[in-house]
């Protein structure tokens, strides 16, 4: 699966254990980055090298990570732009969501009003990181989730199917997936 | 008119006297405030000195994005920015509002710098004259007057025979299919944005 990890850049220098613990426990999943940003910032924060941010690049990069990825982590200790702009665009794509907050900050973050269905929010130390990281992404690894079924259908479906199927060209499996297409976007129209 | 003013209340001492000048101008252009919170926040933080861990963040949450939903325009003051305004700024987006972003910073640099939109107008302030001129300008520009939710269509043979039809068929005026039509295509825009 690809992943994208959204942090806090000013933040990075402090917490660069925390977001190594995370980014290794991806990896060591068997999944990648969508894009791996981490120790370059953190190389060039150490150095004192990191050039004058270009947020137009920043901004494209970041979106197109989200758009690519099939899940997305973040790290929400520390009350970031960046890092809201990014959720929202994230659960504006119904991306499946940890954020992961450290257990000794305050709850009185706006972070915590983030809410759906494929949202989850964790408390964390740098005991359990791994672990919580390591159950988000084996709940939703695509590989280990159903992505092929038998069902049954009665008469009545079985004959508009074949129906529909024959008026359009299309498979049977076609019009039911876009029929649940249909039904998804129906639903993200609901205020 | 209705405006979604929001900002920090993490900085809301330094904001206040700018925020309050907002308030004012939309007050003076009759324009309504979506969800006035200004007084309550500055209330909570300088006289009842409430911490913020007793907040419903939640709630407030809710509150500010129904709010943002429900606007036709949106103001926020981002000299000191953080998670939930860079959260309301994509959500603005999202439903193609216009936003006037604010700033006392220099905007060149800052992270909405980057953020290419035609929805979306950057300002860097000083002043509260500076204030009054930027958002004066502002709702003037997104001022849906009456007159021009009002207009002809020029419609072609084909497209009129079209729509005469769904009138006949279902009874309702072209002006009703064709504003349906639009509403529509506005969902899916909003919707493959």
């Amino acid at each position: 699966m690809k992943v994208h990890f959204i942090t806090s850049r000013p933040t990075i220098e402090k917490h660069i254990e925390e977001l190594r613990a995370v980014i290794n426990a991806i990896e060591n999943a068997g999944h990648s980055l969508a894009i791996d940003w981490i120790e370059r910032a953190y190389r060039r924060q150490t150095e004192g090298t990191e050039p004058k941010a270009n947020w137009t690049a920043i901004y494209r990069l970041n979106l197109e990570a989200i758009a690519k990825s099939d899940v997305v982590l973040a790290e929400t200790s520390y009350d970031n732009f960046g890092v809201g702009y990014q959720i929202a665009f994230a659960v504006q794509q119904k991306k499946p969501i940890m954020l992961l907050r450290h257990e000794d900050v305050d709850d009185d973050a706006f972070v915590n009003g983030v809410e759906g269905g494929w949202i989850i929010h964790e408390k964390y130390n740098s005991q359990n990181l791994t672990s919580k990281v390591n159950k988000f992404l084996e709940d939703n690894d695509i590989k280990s989730k159903d992505m092929r079924f038998n069902f049954f259908i009665d008469r009545k479906i079985h004959n508009y199917l074949r129906w529909a199927s024959l008026r359009t060209g299309k498979t049977k499996a076609e019009i039911l997936r876009e029929l649940v297409q249909h039904e998804i976007e129906e639903q993200s129209r609901e205020p | 008119m209705l405006v979604h003013l929001t900002g920090s209340t993490w900085s809301l001492g330094g904001d206040l006297v700018y925020m309050r000048k907002i308030s004012h101008i939309l007050h003076e252009l009759g324009v309504s405030i979506a969800r006035d919170w200004i007084e309550t926040a500055n209330h909570r933080h300088a006289v009842t000195k409430v911490p913020d861990v007793n907040l419903d963040m939640q709630s407030i949450f809710e509150e500010n994005i129904r709010a943002l939903k429900r606007a036709d325009a949106i103001i926020m003051e981002s000299t000191t920015y953080s998670f939930f305004q860079g959260y309301q700024l994509a959500e603005t987006l999202r439903h193609k509002k216009p936003m006037l972003i604010l700033s006392r910073y220099p905007i060149k640099g800052r992270i909405f710098y980057g953020i290419k939109s035609p929805f979306l107008t950057v300002k860097e302030y000083k002043t509260e004259d500076d204030l009054d001129e930027i958002v004066r300008a502002f709702i003037s520009a997104h001022t849906i007057k009456n007159e021009d939710l009002q207009f002809k269509v020029s419609v072609g043979r084909q497209l009129y025979s079209y729509v005469s039809t769904i009138s006949k068929e279902s009874g309702r005026s072209p002006a009703e299919i064709l504003t349906a039509m639009a509403n529509e295509g506005f969902k899916r825009r909003i919707l493959n944005s």
